[in-house]
């Protein structure tokens, strides 16, 4: 992919990213950059972009770093909302591969140590005019939970909602699927049902259960640490999981660490005086 | 699901453990004739895991089997919710009577420890 940059200046230029992007341009840092998108009304992918907030003269507001062959459709969008506002798009450089691109930024401007860096994993990808980011699976990358309105916003919304509805309930589908699986067979192979909890993690990697039953298996094949692994996930999703901690202080006792297996005890104990206390 | 694979129970009550579950389903019988025997773990104990054995109502998700009752004509249902369920499977249950017995004992068959108390038990 060949990259070009298009400069956004004048008084009102965050305000107007802001208000046209999927991003948290207002919340932006100096010297920081982040992934915004440009939706239509129907919630298709207008742009990509990786925005660039330099510390420069003060009427260059933003940088935004887009795919070549998308630069032109891009400007042509945003330059359709820009009414009263005092915003000036302009294409500083077009066709940069991703090394020139970076001497670019640095020729123009010294101080975006962070950017440039994040620049390494720049990854803005390829999408139609039919495209949606749900489609492309790039609602995490592109859309922040506490993002405002924004053109394509309540569309995408009612879309997310519902997409994540239809996941979780496909997620819970293979992890109870793997369950059964592993509890009615007499099986020694678990690849089937490991491959069906990844698919469970991969539609809802909030699947308390996947984790657990994963965890168990590892423990059964005792690849202890893969088995920690997936307790440990269990844990950070939920902290008074009594089970996790179990399982936890057994598996590191299994790897000879007394140390940590009493301290995963201790809070085993602590979980459960904490439970009791609810009821 | 691999049809080449063989249904099994998720738990294996010996005759001593059937028997002694039996007598006691029969007493709750008279007063709850909708409760079957339920398995359910809990974290905890000294080799990891607790067991806690009960007559509860039984829930839809939960995971049914029936043991034959010895010399009888008769079965003992058995329900495991789906949490215990992957603790529970391959777990043999023994009822250790005698003058020094423990009661119910949850043995598993592929663990090197196992529990000295009888409370618990490990699952790995």
């Amino acid at each position: 992919m060949s990259y070009s940059i298009i400069k956004v200046s004048g008084s009102d230029a965050e305000r107007f990213l802001h208000s046209q992007s999927s991003a948290n341009i207002k919340s932006l840092p100096l010297n920081n950059a982040l992934y915004a998108a440009f939706l239509g009304p129907k919630a298709e992918i207008k742009g990509l972009s990786f925005v660039i907030k330099p510390n420069l003269e003060k009427n260059t507001q933003f940088l935004l770093i887009t795919d070549s062959t998308k630069e032109a459709s891009l400007k042509q969008h945003l330059e359709k909302f820009i009414i009263f506002d005092d915003v000036q798009l302009e294409t500083l450089t077009e066709n940069l591969d991703l090394n020139s691109l970076e001497d670019s930024l640095k020729k123009t401007f010294s101080e975006t140590e962070g950017s440039l860096e994040s620049l390494k994993n720049l990854l803005l990808e390829d999408f139609s005019e039919t495209d949606s980011l749900i489609k492309l699976d790039l609602v995490e990358k592109y859309f922040p939970k506490d993002k405002g309105c924004f053109p394509g916003q309540e569309v995408l919304s009612k879309f997310v909602n519902i997409g994540l509805k239809k996941r979780k309930e496909r997620s819970l589908k293979y992890s109870d699927e793997a369950r059964d699986l592993f509890t009615r067979l007499d099986i020694q192979d678990y690849s089937e049902i490991k491959e069906l909890l990844e698919k469970a993690i991969k539609e809802n990697p909030k699947n308390e259960d996947a984790y657990e039953l994963l965890g168990v298996i590892f423990a059964r094949e005792n690849n202890f640490q893969s088995a920690i692994e997936a307790m440990k996930k269990l844990e950070e999703l939920n902290p008074d999981s009594i089970m996790a901690k179990s399982n936890l202080s057994i598996f590191y006792m299994k790897l000879g660490d007394k140390e940590t297996a009493e301290d995963y005890k201790a809070k085993a104990t602590v979980a459960q005086f904490n439970e009791a206390l609810k009821k | 699901m691999s049809t080449s694979e063989q249904t099994s129970s998720i738990v294996n009550l010996t005759e001593s453990a059937i028997k002694q579950a039996f007598r006691l389903y029969k007493k709750e019988q008279a007063n709850n004739s909708t409760h079957a025997l339920r398995f359910a773990v809990k974290g905890g104990g000294c080799s990891g895991l607790s067991y806690d054995l009960k007559f509860d109502e039984v829930q839809e998700k939960d995971y049914k089997q029936f043991a034959q009752v010895p010399d009888e004509e008769e079965m003992l249902p058995v329900i495991i919710d789906p949490k215990s369920a992957i603790y529970l499977k391959g777990m043999e249950v023994h009822f250790d009577d005698g003058l020094m017995g423990k009661g119910f004992v949850f043995r598993n068959p592929n663990a090197n420890n196992t529990c000295g108390c009888g409370e618990s038990f490990s699952a790995f």
